[in-house]
């Protein structure tokens, strides 16, 4: 049975102090209800524009910045990286507090109802945030945008048109591959060769096939149709 | 001695910098490569001129759609950009791996996870079978004095999906939940869905492959696990 506390009186002083004995018990095993902690994220995360929101941003942010710098260095790309894992695992609690200032509803679409598994979704999304930035570290990634614009991209139509012609006179999955990593993702060959090590030999595979790929659009009737625009 | 004619690919490599010396000396002296050099970087550019509309997930909207935050006009649309984007479907599944198990603190996870008495379940009907209608195939697996029967047949909202419809017998009190994820082939998604007070669950949208299934009650610390394949 889940433990209610009614926390009006609490101001964030007493919060952060609870939500620091809560994580140490945590890390000990001995935490049932995390509960404090829980209200903290709340106070800060569910109206992100208010002040006392970013004044309790603030105390998350103390508060779970060094398992931040943990996950960045148990990252499997960090060692790619030349940054300091104390600025990283910053620019991710930047992340998360800058994806829900974009989409100050965001909080509601937790599991409220169940402070655990809101805690734990909470600390797994600070933890892909530490993803994203370890990942997009040397690469240009598009700016963060709202929600609603994954439902509608009406800027994007004619790129995504000539995409799925092009995508469907690709012979295989690599070369389906490669040509999404080097012409949508903006990757070079090397880029490639690192986050794929195991599906190329090595690097020349990669330019091979854009070459084959590049000289098809210059002999290839239906790869010159989407070109054209005639697909 | 006369030098090797040079390919594409390694003119492709030269316009990255990844050319041997030699190479590239032998590129910048010779007209013909240099024109050669001029063509294929204009179809580069129009490449990606043509592909530059395209609206990309942000990162963080893949730990969304990971996380289940997006409603399911949304994770449609990112589920058809995965379907044509092979290295957007990578970084989801990239990201899913990071993420899983899910949720603790590192430090804290395996003495969580210590006070769960695990199970693993083991198929006791020969294989999966078909039993009549709709291709409905059911399976019966046994842990302990548990026994689980899964049934998977098409889902109606999508030809390309399946349900799983599953039943927990043995039940002994407390929250029970059910989490579904695939184990090998992207694009695999994390599912979590209660049980009801008889044991039943249904996991929707979900792509052939195989599968792990996790049970687990937090309240009396028992967790099942099973694999299977949905065909």
């Amino acid at each position: 049975m889940l433990q209610t506390t009614d926390f009006t009186d609490w101001s964030l002083a007493q919060l952060a102090a609870a939500c620091q004995q809560e994580t140490r018990q945590f890390w000990q095993g001995n935490l049932q209800n995390p509960r404090y902690c829980f209200e903290l994220f709340c106070r800060a995360l569910a109206q992100p524009d208010l002040e006392t929101s970013k004044q309790a941003w603030n105390l998350i942010h103390e508060q779970y910045h060094r398992q931040a710098v943990v996950w960045v260095k148990r990252h499997p790309k960090f060692a790619h990286t030349d940054e300091d894992p104390d600025v990283m695992a910053h620019m991710a609690l930047g992340e998360m507090w800058r994806a829900f200032a974009t989409a100050p509803d965001k909080l509601s679409r937790f599991p409220l109802s169940d402070p655990d598994k809101c805690l734990r979704s909470l600390l797994n999304y600070l933890k892909a945030c530490v993803h994203t930035v370890v990942e997009s570290y040397g690469q240009t990634v598009p700016a963060l945008p709202l929600m609603e614009e994954l439902e509608a991209q009406p800027v994007a139509a004619s790129s995504e048109a000539f995409w799925r012609c092009i995508y469907r006179r690709l012979t295989d999955e690599k070369e389906r591959l490669v040509i999404d990593a080097c012409f949508v993702y903006e990757l070079k060959p090397r880029q490639i060769l690192e986050s794929y090590p195991q599906l190329f030999r090595d690097i020349k595979e990669i330019y091979r096939i854009k070459e084959n790929v590049l000289a098809r659009f210059e002999r290839d009737a239906r790869l010159q149709d989407c070109l054209e625009g005639t697909m | 001695m006369k030098k090797p004619m040079l390919s594409d690919s390694d003119l492709l490599a030269y316009l990255d910098g990844e050319a041997e010396p030699e190479v590239a000396a032998q590129i910048e002296q010779t007209p013909a490569y240099q024109a050669r050099l001029a063509v294929l970087s204009e179809r580069e550019a129009e490449l990606k001129g043509r592909l530059a509309g395209i609206k990309r997930p942000f990162p963080l909207h893949l730990a969304d759609y990971h996380l289940g935050l997006l409603s399911s006009t949304q994770a449609n649309a990112l589920e058809q950009y995965l379907a044509e984007h092979p290295h957007a479907t990578h970084q989801l599944t990239e990201l899913q791996q990071l993420l899983e198990p899910p949720h603790l603190p590192e430090t804290a996870e395996s003495s969580l996870l210590s006070h769960f008495k695990t199970l693993v379940a083991t198929l006791f009907t020969p294989v999966l079978q078909p039993i009549g209608v709709r291709g409905s195939q059911e399976g019966v697996y046994r842990a302990g004095d548990y026994q689980v029967v899964l049934d998977s047949e098409p889902d109606p909202a999508n030809a390309s999906h399946r349900v799983v419809a599953g039943l927990l017998v043995g039940l002994d009190g407390g929250n029970w939940e059910a989490t579904m994820w695939q184990t090998a082939q992207p694009p695999y998604s994390l599912t979590a869905v209660p049980l009801d007070e008889d044991g039943n669950f249904i996991i929707p949208h979900l792509l052939p492959g195989d599968y792990k299934l996790m049970l687990r009650n937090r309240q009396t610390a028992v967790q099942i696990y099973l694999q299977t394949t949905i065909p």
